[in-house]
């Protein structure tokens, strides 16, 4: 298979854009389809700053590396949740991001939950109700609380995460199957800012997962391999792979299917339950003071106040 | 990787430390790593 651009020997073939590419047109290709939608979504600006949520993994530190190139005002954070389990997890995990970011001279932060709050994320399971059944799910409730308190108080304009095509799918279905509707208003690329919250941008949303993996590997980013030991099984990888299956005989379907959520977003198909500004500035967990539904103490606080 | 039941849309191809694509002739003897790309987390 060759470049179609130069006719080299292709190292990617991407079915779903009917497009080959050798090394040096693909580290060219990706940034700039990146940039065409950051800029369509209007994700942010050239003088921005922007905190990146950083994991050590092949889409995150791809990401940066993009951003970074493209000129934009970085800067990283990485949370440690102290997974270990027998493959050291968490730790190697921010040697990668460590290692990434003093290559290129980059400013990372690093959260750490055991030394900020006193418990890990498998400590935090095994205590608490809610991480029993769902380790994933209290993950993402620490990271969001983390995130997005670390960027208020960094006075940051937004917050980028790495999440890609395939993740979007894969929630996608999954809310489908649910018909969970909530959750079907939010999945746009872009969160904008209200009182209490930063702006939340996805710049790899047209990003499928192999073109974040071949970008890493072609320009030598070292990063983590392993899964994490709680997502061995998840929901998230089980409708992943259908997802792959649809791909390979029809190339596109999980672009489509994104893309076609996005118009019937647009055209009013899943209405947003919109707390108003005056009720989420009112509303705040009186331990911490971020934003909350129910004006007592915020989910992250609830999980460090259960016995 | 068909042959084998190996998803392409999960996993990249590397030879020698270079990328290659689904369509490239594998001699014998020739050491493959395939790369998963899809992840959980």
């Amino acid at each position: 298979m060759r470049c179609r651009k130069c006719g080299e020997k292709a190292v990617i073939n991407m079915r779903q854009h009917r497009l080959s590419l050798c090394k040096q047109h693909y580290l060219e290709w990706l940034p700039n389809h990146v940039l065409k939608f950051i800029e369509k979504y209007e994700m942010f600006l050239e003088h921005d700053r922007i905190l990146v949520a950083v994991s050590g993994g092949k889409d995150s530190l791809a990401l940066w590396d993009i951003l970074w190139k493209l000129g934009f005002h970085t800067e990283g954070l990485y949370i440690n949740l102290g997974i270990d389990a027998e493959i050291a997890y968490s730790n190697r995990s921010m040697k990668f991001a460590k290692e990434f970011a003093d290559q290129r001279n980059l400013t990372l932060h690093i959260a750490d939950i055991k030394r900020d709050y006193g418990e890990s994320i498998p400590e935090i399971s095994t205590r608490t109700r809610r991480g029993r059944d769902k380790p994933c799910s209290l993950c993402g409730l620490i990271k969001r609380h983390i995130m997005n308190r670390f960027a208020l108080d960094g006075q940051y304009d937004v917050l980028a995460t790495a999440h890609n095509l395939d993740d979007e799918a894969a929630i996608l279905l999954a809310n489908t199957l649910a018909w969970s509707l909530e959750f079907l208003a939010r999945g746009e690329p872009v969160l904008p800012s209200k009182p209490g919250f930063l702006k939340k941008v996805k710049p790899f949303i047209r990003t499928y997962e192999r073109e974040a993996a071949a970008y890493a590997i072609l320009r030598d980013i070292e990063y983590i391999r392993d899964e994490c030991p709680f997502s061995i099984d998840s929901k998230q990888l089980y409708y992943k792979k259908y997802l792959n299956e649809w791909e390979e005989n029809q190339p596109g379907t999980k672009l489509r299917f994104y893309l076609n959520y996005l118009s019937a977003i647009a055209q009013g198909a899943f209405p947003v339950r919109q707390e108003s500004a005056g009720q989420l500035a009112l509303q705040r967990c009186p331990q911490c003071g971020q934003p909350t539904n129910t004006g007592s103490l915020c989910a992250f606080c609830k999980l460090f106040n259960e016995t | 990787m068909k042959q084998n039941h190996i998803s392409a849309s999960a996993h990249l191809a590397v030879r020698s430390g270079e990328l290659i694509t689904d369509d490239e002739m594998v001699k014998p003897g020739d050491l493959i790593e395939l790369i998963p790309v899809i992840s959980g987390g």
